[in-house]
C-alpha cells in the first residue's frame, strides 16, 4: 500500500511521468518478487506504463531462472539502472526535441487565395497581396522571403479588414506564384490581388523579358466598353505572366476588369499565374497587377540610420490636397515631425503603384531584444525537490538496508558458532 | 549454501531495502538532473486568427475611407484591454550601432521617438519585453492579441488614438522587415514589438520577434477620453 501511494506522489510530480513509473515499477517488482522468494525475470519486460506486461511475464513460470543468491541481486540492480537509464535517455531526447518555433520552411512556390481557401461564392472582397524577394548573393547564395496577406470580407468590406499575413522564408528561391484564381463566381465580387517579384541581384546579373498573357476572354457579358483595362494587351503561350484571363465574364460595369504589369524584365525565372477564371458572376471587378523589381546590389548593404529629432520640432510637412471625391486627411496641428503628412490619392487617378505617404524616421537597424528567456527558460523546482526527497528516501532505506544486514550477519555468526 | 538457508536469507528484508535504495537513487538522480536543467520551451507564436467575421451584407455602397490622422504628440499611456494591460510608457531612441534602444524597465514599453506618435500618419511604433530572468514581463500575452482587438494610446494632448489590431507576425530576427515595422504605409499605424519563438541559450535572447499589426480605427478627444 505504501509503495503504491509513493509510486502515485512521484509520477504525479515529475514531468516524463511513465518513464519515472516504468523505472519505479521495475524496482518495485523485483523487490516483491525477492519478497515472495521469487526471482527477476530472466528477459526484461519492454518498459511499459502500464506495467501490464511485466504482470504478464511473471505469470509464466518458464520466463523465471533458478533460484540464486548474489546473481538476483545484480540483476535486479541491473534491471533498475536498465530502466533508469531508459527514463535518463527518454527525458533527455524529449528535452532535446523541444520543437523550435519559426523554423525557416522551404518556399519554391507560393500560393494563396486560391480554393478551397477562398470561397466560389458571390458578394465577396477578396483582397491579395504577395511580395516575393529572391536573393542571390554574389557568392551564390540564395534566399527568398514571401510575405502574404489575405483579405477575405463581405463585397465593399475594404482591408484591412478580414487580413491574415504571413511570412515564410527559405533557402531556395521562389519561382511560382499563384493566387486568386477561381474564385468568388457568384456575383457582386471583388477581386484585387497583387504581386510584386523582387530580385535582389549582384550587379551584372543579367535580365530577361516577362512575357505576358492577360486580359484575354475577360470583360465579357455585357457591359459599357471598355469592360477591359490592361497593360499590356498579350497573348503569349507559357508567359511569364498569366493573369486576368476568363475573368469578369458575368457583365456588369464598365472598367470592371483592370490589370497591368510593370517593370516587364525579370532577372530570376518565375511564373506568376492571377486572376484567371475569377469573378465572373455579374456586377463582379477584377483588379490585378504584377511588378517585377531588379535591385542590383554591388556590395553587402552596411546599415546606416538617419538621426531624427524626437521633439517634433523639425520640417512641416507636405499638406497634399485631396482630389475630388477622394478621401479626406486630417490635417495636423501644431508642429509636425520631418516628412509628408496627409497626402491621399485622387479618386480617378492614375492607376500606379500608390504613393506612401506619412511620417518617416529613423529605421533602426537590426531586431530589437526585447527577452531575456526568463519565462521559457528556467529550472524546474518540482523536480529538484522531488529529486532530493527521493535521495533522502534513498539514504533512509540504505541505512535500514545495512542494519539488517548487520543483523543478519550477527546471527549467521551465531548460528556457524 | 543450502536452498533453504538461502530462502531464509531471501526473505530477510535486507535485500528489499538495499533494492529500493537503489531504485530511489536512481529516480533521484534523474529528477535532479532534469532540475536542473534548464528547460526551453520556445513561446509560442501568433494565435492563428480565424477568417475574420464578415460585415453584415448591406446594398448600400461601400462607406469612403477617411485617412485618420492626430498632430504628433507624445504617447503616455498604452491600454490592451484584451490581455488587461494598462501601463504608461517611456520613449526610447537608437543605439551607438543603430539599432533601437529597448526598454530599462521590463515592466514598461517604450514608444520609438525617432518615428511617427500614435496617430500620425506612418508607423509608430511601441517596444516591449516579453520577459526577463526572472519571469514574464510586460508584453508576455502580447502575442495571444488577435486581429479585431484594440489598441489604446493616450497621448500627452489629451488624445486617446485607438487601433485595431490586423495581424500578429512572428519574424525571425534575422529577416525582421525593419522596413514593414517602421515605415509608413499610407495610414495612421501602430506596431507592437517583442521578442518571441525559441530562446538561444548561447546568446541569452530570442530567435524571433512578434509584431503586432494595427490600424488607426479612431481618435477619441481629451473630453470623451
Amino acid at each position: 500500500m505504501n509503495v503504491r501511494r509513493r509510486r502515485l506522489f512521484i509520477s504525479g510530480n515529475l514531468e516524463g511521468g511513465p518513464a519515472v513509473w516504468s523505472a519505479w515499477s521495475l524496482s518495485s517488482l523485483c523487490s516483491r518478487i525477492l519478497r515472495r522468494g521469487d526471482a527477476c525475470p530472466r528477459r526484461l519486460p519492454a518498459t511499459n506504463s502500464s506495467g501490464g506486461s511485466a504482470r504478464t511475464e511473471r505469470s509464466s513460470s518458464t520466463a523465471y531462472t533458478g533460484i540464486t543468491g548474489s546473481p538476483l541481486v545484480r540483476r535486479c540492480v541491473i534491471a533498475a539502472m536498465a530502466a533508469g537509464t531508459a527514463f535518463a535517455s527518454v527525458a533527455f531526447l524529449g528535452i532535446a526535441s523541444a520543437p523550435v518555433a519559426s523554423a525557416a520552411a522551404s518556399a519554391p512556390a507560393a500560393a494563396q487565395c486560391n480554393p478551397p481557401a477562398f470561397p466560389t461564392g458571390a458578394g465577396e472582397e477578396a483582397s491579395c497581396n504577395i511580395a516575393v524577394t529572391n536573393t542571390v548573393t554574389s557568392a551564390g547564395a540564395t534566399s527568398s522571403t514571401i510575405t502574404a496577406t489575405a483579405c477575405l470580407a463581405a463585397a465593399g468590406v475594404l482591408p484591412p479588414a478580414g487580413c491574415t499575413t504571413t511570412v515564410t522564408t527559405s533557402k531556395q528561391l521562389v519561382s511560382s506564384i499563384n493566387q486568386c484564381n477561381g474564385i468568388v463566381d457568384g456575383g457582386g465580387s471583388n477581386v484585387t490581388c497583387n504581386v510584386t517579384f523582387a530580385n535582389d541581384i549582384s550587379s551584372g546579373t543579367p535580365t530577361s523579358g516577362a512575357t505576358v498573357n492577360q486580359c484575354n476572354g475577360s470583360g465579357t457579358g455585357g457591359g459599357t466598353q471598355p469592360t477591359t483595362v490592361c497593360a499590356p494587351v498579350a497573348s503569349t503561350t507559357n508567359a511569364t505572366v498569366t493573369q486576368c484571363n476568363g475573368s469578369g465574364t458575368g457583365g456588369g460595369g464598365s472598367m470592371r476588369v483592370k490589370c497591368n504589369v510593370t517593370g516587364a524584365a525579370t532577372a530570376l525565372p518565375v511564373s506568376i499565374n492571377q486572376c484567371n477564371g475569377s469573378a465572373n458572376g455579374g456586377g463582379s471587378t477584377v483588379t490585378c497587377t504584377t511588378r517585377f523589381v531588379n535591385n542590383f546590389i554591388t556590395s553587402s548593404p552596411t546599415p546606416t540610420s538617419t538621426s531624427a529629432s524626437p521633439s517634433g520640432t523639425g520640417g512641416s510637412g507636405t499638406t497634399g490636397t485631396p482630389g475630388a471625391g477622394g478621401v479626406t486627411p486630417v490635417t495636423p496641428a501644431g508642429s509636425g515631425a520631418t516628412g509628408l503628412t496627409g497626402s491621399a490619392p485622387r479618386a480617378g487617378g492614375p492607376t500606379g503603384p500608390p504613393t506612401i505617404v506619412g511620417t518617416f524616421g529613423a529605421v533602426p537597424f537590426g531586431a530589437p531584444q526585447t527577452g531575456l528567456g526568463g519565462a521559457s527558460h528556467s529550472r524546474d523546482s518540482n523536480l529538484l525537490f522531488a529529486g532530493a526527497l527521493t535521495l533522502v528516501g534513498a539514504g533512509l532505506a540504505l541505512t535500514v538496508a545495512i542494519r539488517r544486514r548487520r543483523t543478519l550477519s550477527a546471527e549467521d555468526a551465531n548460528e556457524t558458532s | 549454501m543450502k536452498p533453504s538457508s538461502w530462502v531464509a536469507r531471501s526473505r530477510h528484508p535486507a535485500r528489499n531495502w538495499g533494492l529500493i535504495a537503489g531504485a530511489l537513487v536512481l529516480i533521484g538522480s534523474g529528477c535532479l538532473i532534469l532540475g536542473l536543467q534548464e528547460h526551453q520551451h520556445p513561446l509560442a507564436g501568433p494565435v492563428p486568427s480565424a477568417r475574420a467575421p464578415k460585415a453584415p451584407k448591406t446594398k448600400e455602397a461601400p462607406a469612403k475611407v477617411a485617412i485618420l490622422a492626430t498632430a504628433r504628440s507624445t504617447p503616455v499611456e498604452l491600454a490592451i484591454p484584451a490581455i488587461s494591460l494598462t501601463v504608461s510608457l517611456s520613449t526610447l531612441g537608437l543605439n551607438a550601432d543603430g539599432t533601437v534602444q529597448v526598454p530599462t524597465d521590463i515592466q514598461q514599453p517604450g514608444w520609438y521617438g525617432l518615428g511617427p506618435s500614435p496617430g500620425e500618419i506612418g508607423s509608430a511604433v511601441i517596444l516591449g519585453h516579453v520577459d526577463s530572468s526572472e519571469g514574464p514581463a510586460v508584453f508576455f500575452k502580447l502575442r495571444s492579441l488577435v486581429a479585431g482587438d484594440i489598441v489604446d494610446t493616450s497621448l500627452a494632448d489629451g488624445v486617446t488614438a485607438q487601433f485595431k489590431v490586423t495581424s500578429v507576425v512572428m519574424y525571425l530576427k534575422t529577416n525582421f522587415p525593419g522596413q514593414a515595422v517602421y515605415t509608413s504605409h499610407g495610414y495612421s499605424a501602430l506596431q507592437l514589438v517583442t521578442c518571441g519563438g525559441a530562446f538561444d541559450t548561447q546568446t541569452g535572447h530570442y530567435l524571433s520577434n512578434i509584431v503586432v499589426y494595427t490600424s488607426l480605427v479612431a481618435l477619441i478627444p481629451p473630453a470623451a477620453a
